[in-house]
């Protein structure tokens, strides 16, 4: 069966509504947009306030041929691999909840059931923190001591911890960061130590870490050079 | 960090700082230059403006685009992120009393220290200027505490607003007529270019604690909220205090040489640093005591959000003062000028399109703007925003020119206004009623009351009516289309749901995949 991907795709925000236009061209029209922000690369710039931290998030479901297809796309039509202009990867999923959503995800694209592919290697990780509100820069700061060079940040609401607090009838929730970052296979460990060891469980920032198999990328040709 | 890694880290990090720059710069030159070039256009064709005020428009609108610059960078780093942790704080301490209290006391010193409240109060002489503030300020105090509560269990806004200005149109209806237009211009008074971003947050902080559906929808209508307060409040003293409004126009000098245009710039700047400080300052001291007791956040996030405050300091300054010293004159002498007109109609023709390119340079229009999209998660995009916006605030201005030219009341056009604003709420989503209400506060900003109010009287002196009654009001109408024409952009956007949902229910899905899993029953699960 061909392998099927959850294909994420990180740009600033005007941006973003290019690279989904652009995917419509490979048939890949369902999705989900999410805002974020970047965290910042420069201490001095961030504390400026010049950095262009606001990002979006497209999530979408595509098959491993389309992304043959759609990766020289990205080089050539979106110069992807120009510092600045996005990155995207993907993430192989395990399952799906009933062939409608499948034909709903992968409506138009190249879909074989009876090829065999074998497991491909992943060189690169995605790993996800998740910190209390406001604790962001705190978790950066760890992972960039184990070898992480950005990340993205979404926000999010912790549920389901203890009992929800109620005031005057309606449940109240904790705020939560959620911390995207790629690494490479070989630094994962190191930037997943450091987070724990500096803002993990216990700390104020309390951040819990793991990580997805990523296996496929496009640009993130800094990130192959260093 | 030592001067000399300061500025290699900018070095290396050049073109990062140069496109924020370039960024921010064509942001606001395009905000600013359409007004700018009509302004230029008419002075050249049609309406004959005396050299010295164009010098002094042009250095004003270099300023406020600087201004603006500087704003917009600052009240997202700043503003935004302190009233949304102020918020958040202000729910968790689970104190009913507490959370009440510091609403109606914020309230009180925003509205106290707002600059425009002055000019207001000076507007009504028959009312002591005191008492006027403070009643204002009480106003809204007490909306504020309302709003606050209201976005914490979750009370549909709709209601309470119908409630409120029923109770508003009421009240007008024996309140005399000289105060009616005061009456309401006060409701957009109150809403400065300050104030708005940090409230705007502080709803933005609570509701984001909430943990249900309507979470999003109750992050707004807070501003809405807390225009109604100042109106009552002058409604309520125009009964106690039965008199007339007065107008004293503006005295503008004469001018010979450019450094005489230096020094009008150069003499108001001081006069508009201390105004700002004293607005900034309740925010601050607030936001300070927060941090101090209860915040406690790092010294990393408030060093940044305090360079943001610098920013918007700055920019403010520069802002109000490019608009106060270069906007005034050229409104009232364009108004003056086109209303002479043998074809003084085209006033409203040009009014529009003037209103229309002019909230753009609404500095808290930006805010507003920037906030929808991030809470919508872009479904509601800032573009659309603006246009509803644009065309809003043309159809009022061009409304207000008719005023002026045959001096109707101001209630012919704010009840019919505000009773189809208000049906208008059963149609469409919460949230665009939320963000109309909203926005009807916002667009109400600097830019009306230094150029749409001042081309109104320059024209409502021309014709030789009464600028109390038909000037003034401009504001009023201002707050009042947006409310109108966001919630019809809401209800474009629910037939546009509904279209795109009857489209894909009827959709039969790529075949080949339902049979190339035939064996699998629907709802199964498929494991790659």
């Amino acid at each position: 069966m061909n392998r099927v991907l959850m294909l994420v795709t990180i740009s600033s925000r005007k941006k973003i509504s290019e690279f989904v236009k652009f995917y419509k061209t490979y048939q890949v029209e369902t999705g989900t947009i999410s805002l974020g922000r970047g965290t910042a690369s420069s201490e001095v710039l961030d504390y400026l306030g010049m950095e262009d931290e606001e990002k979006g998030i497209f999530f979408s479901v595509i098959t491993e041929p389309t992304w043959q297809k759609l990766q020289k796309g990205l080089q050539k039509e979106m110069k992807i691999d120009i510092p600045g202009t996005g990155i995207a990867f993907t993430v192989p999923l395990s399952s799906i909840g009933g062939k409608r959503t499948l034909a709903f995800f992968l409506d138009g694209q190249e879909f074989e059931k009876e090829e065999e592919t074998e497991l491909m290697d992943a060189k690169h990780e995605l790993i996800i923190a998740i910190a209390n509100y406001g604790y962001t820069t705190k978790v950066m700061e760890a992972a960039r001591t184990g070898g992480a060079t950005g990340g993205t940040v979404l926000h999010g609401k912790g549920v389901g911890m203890k009992r929800a607090e109620q005031f005057l009838g309606v449940s109240l929730v904790s705020e939560k960061e959620v911390i995207f970052i790629v690494s490479k296979k070989e630094e994962k460990n190191a930037i997943m130590n450091a987070i724990m060891e500096k803002t993990g469980i216990g700390t104020k920032a309390g951040a819990i870490v793991f990580s997805l198999p990523v296996t496929e990328t496009a640009g993130l040709r800094l990130l192959e050079e260093l | 960090m030592a001067g000399k890694e300061f500025v290699r880290e900018l070095r290396t990090h050049r073109k990062t700082l140069k496109d924020k720059i370039r960024e921010k710069a064509q942001e606001s030159v395009k905000a600013v230059l359409p007004v700018m070039a009509i302004v230029l256009l008419l002075s050249f064709l049609i309406a004959p403006l005396s050299p010295d005020i164009m010098v002094e428009f042009m250095t004003g609108a270099v300023l406020v685009i600087i201004g603006m610059a500087f704003f917009s960078l600052g009240a997202e780093v700043s503003m935004t992120p302190m009233g949304e942790r102020v918020g958040g704080n202000l729910v968790k301490t689970k104190k009913l009393w507490f959370i009440i209290g510091t609403g109606f006391v914020l309230g009180m010193m925003i509205t106290i220290s707002e600059p425009d409240l002055q000019v207001l109060a000076r507007q009504v002489p028959s009312v002591p200027n005191m008492v006027l503030i403070l009643s204002v300020a009480l106003g809204v105090g007490v909306f504020l505490a309302i709003a606050l509560i209201r976005i914490l269990v979750g009370f549909a806004l709709a209601p309470l607003l119908i409630l409120f200005y029923l109770l508003i149109f009421l009240l007008a209806m024996l309140a005399p007529a000289d105060f009616l237009a005061v009456a309401f211009d006060s409701g957009g008074v109150t809403t400065g270019p300050m104030t708005v971003p940090f409230i705007m947050a502080l709803g933005v902080g609570i509701s984001a604690i909430r943990n249900d559906r309507h979470a999003e929808d109750d992050s707004f209508g807070l501003v809405a909220l807390c225009s109604i307060g100042p109106i009552l409040a002058v409604l309520i003293l125009s009964l106690v205090y039965q008199t007339e409004g007065s107008f004293s126009p503006e005295i503008s000098r004469n001018i010979a040489t450019s450094v005489e245009v230096g020094q009008l710039f150069f003499e108001a700047v001081p006069d508009y640093m201390k105004e700002i400080a004293v607005s900034l300052l309740p925010i601050t001291v607030f936001f300070g005591l927060f941090q101090m007791f209860s915040l406690k956040l790092e010294k990393k996030t408030l060093s940044k959000i305090l360079i943001g405050l610098v920013y918007t300091y700055i920019g403010l300054v520069l802002f109000l003062t490019g608009a106060n010293v270069g906007f005034i004159p050229a409104g009232n002498a364009l108004g003056t000028v086109l209303a002479a007109l043998p074809y003084s109609w085209i006033l409203i023709p040009l009014g529009m399109l003037i209103g229309y390119f002019i909230v753009k340079a609404e500095p808290a229009v930006y805010v507003l703007m920037k906030q929808v999209e991030e809470l919508t998660d872009g479904a509601i995009s800032g573009k659309a925003m603006q246009i509803s916006l644009s065309v809003g605030v043309a159809v009022s201005v061009g409304l207000s020119m008719i005023r002026v030219l045959t001096g109707i009341s101001v209630l012919w056009f704010l009840i019919p206004g505000y009773v189809i604003a208000l049906g208008l709420t059963f149609l469409v989503p919460k949230i665009f009623t939320a963000i109309a209400f909203d926005s009807g506060g916002v667009a109400s900003g600097p830019m009306t009351a230094t150029f749409l109010l001042p081309l109104a009287q320059g024209a409502c002196i021309a014709m030789g009516g009464d600028v109390v009654r038909d000037a003034f009001g401009v504001v009023a109408m201002v707050a009042m289309t947006p409310l109108i024409t966001i919630q019809i952009l809401g209800v474009l956007y629910v037939r546009r749901e509904t279209q795109s949902a009857d489209r894909s229910t009827g959709v039969e899905y790529q075949v080949d995949i339902a049979e190339l899993f035939a064996e699998y029953e629907d709802d199964e699960i498929i494991e790659f």
